[in-house]
């Protein structure tokens, strides 16, 4: 029993990590309708920057948050300007292929770069455990505060702030707020780039916990559409919850059948539901 | 009129999308040849009726039935190939293929062999007046043009009833009189044809067997246009001023 | 009646063209008996084919699909299995890898099908995914990562073989693919491609032309992995049951031409050819290749080349004169 509270657990502090990648992803969608098929590589950008900083600057990879988050927006904001943008009127088919193609050129980029070699940033904290038997680690937990934390956030900014009530128009119906005044072309660069700064905070907060290696990001890019599905495609409190539904089902998942299958469990959940309940869990609510 | 001699039959057709009643019990039949005009303002329903009778969406309540045999239940492809071709309100024509090309995936409803589509195509182009514009890219037709396609690829299919949804919608008067004319034409070949418009036109009136007035969903009359235009009903409803002072 | 211009037949240069090719082709590992280059050339068909398979579904029907390393990889353990399990000839392993190619596709399809646009692409890569996780981790019967020997289609060392058996194989998808362009079936696919609700409007039954598509399409990229496997003598997952092989055999039909016959033969050739010449310097180049060129196509050519040239060919005959003639 105490292994599957343990289990169940680490599944939920890590699902908080796969919720901020699926809100990035979300974002994204919600604004412009554009599923962005970069994404995990996106994560593993903002992975790379975190541990530069760490090996050169000597910065705790929590602390690099604030040099990761504003790089990942503005890399966001640049590939909406001049590679989505083109395309947003353009056939799905087409706008896919452009994501595509962004997401091989950043893996095989730092693969030229960096080679493929695995890299791991070591803290003091990363082997540090709380709750007694239970053996929670410390540095899962601190990334699960901040991804809930950055979360909430972007909650907030989204229904308080002029910006984010200006998204929420513009995801709604785009060229109504068009005719309101919003300038949606703005508005785009700015989602894609919080959808990217999430995504690039989301890789930050697994360096003290992951390791990291050109390819990191594939996996995550399914993992956000698991998420982003489970929760309905265009809602972040939706993702909220996807992410950790898909943590904690991962988790049960390896305990009572095979750690190998981990990855196979979310797609399987993908498939199904796509396929009974398209909407996603958590109806059609839009970001 | 009795059920063997209609061809396509609404019984108490209902739809609802969720609360909204998009249809309620509409009732109607159409014999072969026949034209039959479905008029009604904005949301009336029309579209939704002709959804219903292609199977492009599932009938809440009532039935359709066409020669006789209930269809309500089939998928849109299987009515298409039971003889009932359709146009859509918002063109569709397939845009990367040309004119011929389009025509010619409709022929193919009723053969295999690539020279008996091409030939029908043609003759179906010809009387469509499309012929000259058979190798261009129907992209790069007018409204006008791609109405009339859609007419053409429909016609190629060999219906026995052609559902047109506002086929004069958008063009100007002399479109819309080459349509009108091709829609006569039809008679001549023993295609019915139900057309939905939301104006009233004169020619819709002339052309028309019967009309059938659609407001909120429920049909509110019905006889031949002479009648129609007659019927304090539907002058209050719906023809009023427009069909007096308009076009 | 007459069929105006552009609807007739070929004019004879390019048929002649076409055999000239032909005959080239044939004799060409006589003269050429360097191994490097008709190696370079059997991957250049094995894409053909994949990429022509691929654009069966993706370029003709317009479905997107990225989950094409699931038949590659059916095709490849077959023989693998079949051969190292069981002791099955490789040549009756390609066979069963093609027919067992029919069933996978119809599971897949009928699961992704039923979702549209991004949905149902994310849905093929998912498919793949659970595939190549349940190869990686049955490791009993697929020995896992570590991957497994194949017996080789030829014995001894000469490539020539193979040229001749992936020419075929190529000649053949491509047969298939330009007969269908004059097929009713060819014309219901493009119809799909162009909107499914018009095209079911005339007759089409849609599911059941998407699952037909994909069957045929499957059958051929299976017999490719097959080969591929026979050809390469060993395969592990992370070969044969990769995104990135999905991407890649996708990548080659858009640079060259979606939905038409000879675009994933130019994009194939052009493409297995310009990586090789950049693997040599650096290895990871040609991926970065294809990532900049599938955006630079969809940006500004989305035709693709052949697309584009096409285009480039046509504009003179936007002259009032008209130009149908002038092709002598
Ligand atoms: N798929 C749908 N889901 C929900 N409501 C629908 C749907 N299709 C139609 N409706 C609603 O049903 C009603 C009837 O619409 P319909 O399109 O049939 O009208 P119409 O007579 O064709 O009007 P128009 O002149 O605009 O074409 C409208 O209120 C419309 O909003
Ligand atoms: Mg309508």
């Amino acid at each position: 029993m105490l292994s599957f509270a343990q289990i169940l657990i680490s599944g939920i502090l890590t699902g908080a990590l796969y919720a901020l990648v699926g809100i990035g992803l979300t974002i994204i969608f919600g604004v412009m309708r554009v599923i962005n098929f970069a994404h995990g590589e996106l994560l593993m950008v903002g992975m790379y920057i975190s541990f530069f900083a760490a090996t050169l600057l000597g910065l705790d990879p929590y602390v690099s948050l604030l040099i990761v988050a504003p790089a990942l927006f503005v890399i966001g904001v640049l590939i909406q300007r001049y590679l989505i943008n083109p395309v947003l009127k353009a056939p799905e088919f087409n706008q896919i292929l452009v994501t595509l193609g962004v997401g091989l050129v950043l893996t095989n980029s730092a693969q030229l770069l960096f080679t493929a070699d695995y890299r791991q940033v070591r803290t003091a904290y990363s082997s540090l455990t709380w709750g007694g038997n239970l053996a929670i680690s410390v540095p899962y937990t601190v990334s699960f505060l901040l991804a809930l934390a950055i979360t909430a956030a972007l909650y907030v900014f989204l229904m308080r702030t002029d910006l984010g009530k200006a998204m929420r128009a513009t995801a709604q119906d785009r060229e109504a707020a068009r005719l309101m005044g919003i300038n949606v072309e703005r508005v785009s660069m700015v989602a894609f780039g919080i959808g990217a700064a999430a995504a690039g905070a989301a890789g930050t907060l697994l360096m003290p916990v992951y390791y990291l290696f050109p390819a990191v990001g594939e996996p995550f890019t399914l993992k956000a559409f698991v998420v982003v599905v489970l929760g309905g495609m265009g809602s972040v409190i939706g993702a909220t919850f996807g992410g950790l539904i898909l943590g904690a089902v991962e988790a049960i998942g390896s305990l009572y059948a095979s750690t190998g299958y981990k990855d196979a469990y979310g797609f399987v959940i993908f498939l199904l539901i796509l396929i009974l309940k398209p909407s996603g869990l958590f109806g059609r609510s839009r970001v | 009129m009795s059920a063997a001699e209609s061809l396509l039959e609404l019984v108490t057709l209902t739809k609802n999308f969720g609360g909204l009643v998009a249809v309620k019990d509409v009732s109607l039949s159409v014999r072969a040849g026949e034209i039959v005009s479905i008029i009604g303002p904005n949301g009336a329903g029309k579209t939704t009726i002709f959804n219903l009778i292609s199977a492009f969406h599932r009938p809440s309540a009532g039935d359709i039935r066409f020669l006789g045999r209930s269809i309500a239940g089939l998928s849109p492809h299987r009515v298409a190939l039971m003889g009932i071709g359709r146009t859509f309100q918002i063109v569709k024509p397939f845009p990367n293929l040309t004119v011929l090309q389009n025509v010619m995936a409709g022929a193919f409803a009723r053969t295999d062999d690539i020279r008996a589509a091409r030939e029908k195509a043609f003759s179906v182009l010809e009387m469509t007046g499309l012929a000259e514009r058979a190798a261009q890219p129907a992209r790069g037709l007018t409204l006008g043009g791609r109405k009339r396609l859609e007419i053409a690829r429909c016609l190629a299919t060999d219906p026995k009833v052609i559902l047109l949804d506002e086929v004069v919608a958008g063009l100007n008067p002399r479109e819309a009189e080459e349509t009108i004319n091709l829609i006569m034409r039809l008679r001549g070949l023993g295609v019915s044809a139900v057309a939905g418009v939301e104006h009233v036109m004169r020619v819709v009136m002339a052309i028309s067997d019967r009309i059938v007035v659609l407001n909120h969903g429920q049909k509110i009359a019905e006889g031949p246009p002479a009648e129609i235009a007659r019927d304090p009903q539907v002058i209050e409803a719906y023809l009023g001023e427009e069909y007096h002072h308009g076009r | 009646m007459k069929p105006p211009a552009g609807i007739s037949p070929r004019p004879p240069w390019r048929s002649r063209l076409a055999w000239g090719a032909a005959v080239a082709l044939l004799a060409l590992p006589l003269l050429v008996s360097s191994p490097y280059y008709l190696s370079l050339l059997v991957m250049v068909f094995l894409w053909t084919t994949a990429a022509s398979a691929w654009n069966l579904l993706g370029g003709f029907t317009g479905q997107l699909s990225l989950g094409h390393a699931a038949y590659f990889g059916v095709g490849a353990y077959a023989v693998a299995l079949l051969g190292s399990r069981f002791g099955v000839s490789p040549w009756l392993g390609l066979l069963a890898g093609a027919a067992a190619a029919v069933p996978v596709a119809l599971v897949i399809g009928g699961v992704c099908f039923r979702l549209r646009g991004p949905y149902f692409t994310l849905a093929t890569i998912a498919s793949t995914e659970v595939l190549r996780q349940v190869a990686l981790n049955w490791r009993s019967f697929t020995n896992g990562a570590v991957g497994l020997s194949v017996p080789p289609l030829f014995v001894g060392v000469s490539r020539a073989p193979y040229y001749y058996a992936t020419l075929a194989l190529a000649a053949l998808t491509l047969l298939v693919s330009a007969r269908l362009t004059t097929s009713k079936t060819g014309y219901w696919l493009q119809a799909i491609r162009e909107d499914e609700d018009t095209a079911q409007s005339i007759g089409v039954d849609t599911a059941r032309y998407k699952l037909l598509a994909l069957a045929i399409s499957a059958v051929f990229v299976a017999l490719a992995g097959g080969i591929f496997a026979g050809y390469l003598s060993y395969i592990e997952p992370d070969i044969v049951l990769t995104v990135g092989l999905s991407i890649q055999i996708c990548v080659f039909a858009i640079i060259g031409g979606l939905g038409t016959v000879e675009g994933p033969v130019l994009g194939a050739f052009l493409l297995t050819i310009a990586s090789e010449l950049f693997r040599s310097s650096f290895k990871q180049a040609h991926l970065i290749i294809y990532g900049v060129l599938m955006i630079v196509v969809m940006l500004f050519m989305p035709d693709g080349l052949l697309g584009q040239y096409r285009r480039w060919r046509s504009r003179p005959a936007t002259s009032p004169a008209g130009s149908k003639g002038v092709r002598a």
